[in-house]
């Protein structure tokens, strides 16, 4: 191995050990940064499921004209572009454009808008697909039980909670390592709307290795932390 | 009539644009159990959801005690008078007594209560041993057990009964049905009962219909019915099981 490589490897462990140091020593602006893409991620998602599943439950049973056209749409936005959703929301929300008036532009509000709309379609489409597996008659002997609609919904929900986990996790999973939409829509002010990914791409531009790398370590383990919580869930639930 | 208790008054249903049930006049008695039987693809599960108030009706009328449901009740407060166990148990997640208690427990009924009118069921259709054990971990008999005693427990005006043993073996389906009729006639709860085993007819009926291609051929008490079809079609019918 030559110099420059030597070199190389010694600044990239150099860094490792950096980013190691910012998060056991509490660096506030990392803490910052990872508390804001919680907020954001979090908060979008929960969004996205208190209305995806009434959504999903009722496209999993209605029947219209049209249905498979939104099931469809639904399935497209599956593979929705992020920097597609920036582009679009970015356009709404420009000073003179027709959301500009809500003055969003640049805030984490915009960000957990455009988080929104990409954990959304998931949400009703793994919800539709859990419904879909139940039992048809399950339906009806809940309801000649005597429940009433809020009843029946709550107790399908119930049936199929560990498929709306994985529903929640699958849109936090895309929402929160998504770049696009966000540094659209955010801008990465610092303390605001910099959230982990934006803050990898821009402390790997400016050669902070360090930096990217805390951040970089922090996402992989909120992944990490995901897919402990569905198995866990999967494991405990096959023993009831 | 006075001791009407359910009356279906020319009743159809469409079912994907066909006609599954011709219009129909049907009606149980209080303390009665009437059988529908038919050969596959008859009808007896599309009359039997259709007098339960779980699909609708292309024309006719269910009334319950002389109320109209729809008019005079709603599908609700309608469901809330009846119970109907099907040919799977249907039982959600978590313990054989969550199951049992659950529409008790959906008409607001208080915990202790429900414990209290939940155990002695149990143990008339002798599962009272399993009343902790996650329905995950039952026998299907056991399962179907559960899902009887589900029904039972409420106290329905009317029980609806979609072949509920279809899916069990020959000697637990004896059995079932012989405790079944014993607890029906102790309890004297009006029934209906899909079946397609002619000795579940003469043992838990009173009365029968026979139904084919959504028509009702031939209807009257089991004995007559089973001793004497009208036309040659029912006695094809009847054949069939021999």
């Amino acid at each position: 191995m030559g110099p420059e490589a030597w070199s190389y490897w010694a600044e990239i462990g150099q860094g490792f050990i950096g980013a190691i140091r910012l998060l056991v020593t509490g660096d506030p602006e990392t803490w910052a940064i990872i508390r804001q893409s919680l907020l954001i991620s979090v908060s979008a998602t929960l969004a996205s499921m208190a209305l995806g599943v009434p959504i999903g439950a009722w496209l999993a049973n209605a029947r219209f004209v049209g249905r498979g056209v939104v099931l469809a749409l639904c399935n497209t936005g599956f593979g929705l572009p992020p920097v597609v959703v920036g582009l679009i929301l970015s356009i709404l929300l420009l000073r003179h454009g027709p959301l500009g008036y809500l003055n969003l532009r640049f805030t984490p509000a915009a960000m957990m808008i455009g988080q929104f709309i990409l954990s959304l379609p998931i949400i009703i489409n793994l919800t539709v697909v859990a419904l879909q597996q139940l039992n048809p008659k399950l339906r009806l002997q809940i309801r000649v039980l005597g429940a009433s609609r809020l009843q029946t919904l709550w107790l399908l929900g119930r049936e199929i909670r560990l498929p709306l986990l994985v529903a929640y996790m699958a849109g936090f999973g895309a929402v929160v390592s998504e770049v696009g939409a966000s540094q659209m829509l955010g801008g990465n002010l610092p303390g605001s709307t910099r959230v982990l990914t934006t803050a990898i791409v821009m402390e790997t531009g400016m050669g902070h290795y360090d930096r990217a790398m805390a951040y970089g370590i922090v996402l992989l383990l909120l992944v990490a932390l995901i897919v402990g919580l569905l198995t866990w869930a999967q494991q405990g639930d096959r023993q009831r | 009539m006075s001791d009407l208790l359910v009356q279906a008054s020319r009743i159809s249903v469409h079912r994907d644009g066909r006609l599954t049930l011709q219009p129909t006049d049907f009606a149980v008695r209080a303390g009665e159990t009437v059988g529908i039987y038919g050969p596959n693809g008859a009808g007896k599960s599309t009359l039997l959801q259709a007098l339960a108030g779980l699909l609708p009706l292309s024309s006719g009328s269910v009334t319950i005690a002389g109320k109209i449901l729809g008019q005079d009740l709603t599908p609700l407060a309608y469901h809330r008078r009846i119970a109907a166990v099907f040919q799977e148990p249907l039982l959600l997640r978590g313990t054989v007594s969550h199951n049992v208690g659950l529409g008790l427990a959906l008409r607001g009924i208080r915990k202790s209560e429900r414990e209290e009118r939940v155990q002695p069921v149990l143990e008339q259709l002798k599962i009272g041993h399993l009343s902790n054990r996650p329905v995950s971990k039952l026998s299907g008999g056991e399962a179907q057990r559960a899902s009887l005693a589900r029904a039972l427990v409420l106290d329905p005006e009317v029980l609806f009964l979609d072949e509920p043993f279809a899916a069990l073996d020959q000697p637990t389906r004896r059995r079932l049905v012989r405790e079944l009729g014993e607890l029906l006639r102790a309890r004297r709860i009006a029934t209906v009962f899909v079946t397609h085993e002619l000795t579940e007819v003469s043992t838990l009926c009173d009365r029968c219909v026979i139904l084919d291609a959504g028509t009702i051929l031939q209807e009257g008490t089991t004995r007559t019915v089973l001793e004497r079809p009208q036309t040659q079609r029912v006695a094809e019918i009847l054949d069939m099981q021999e």
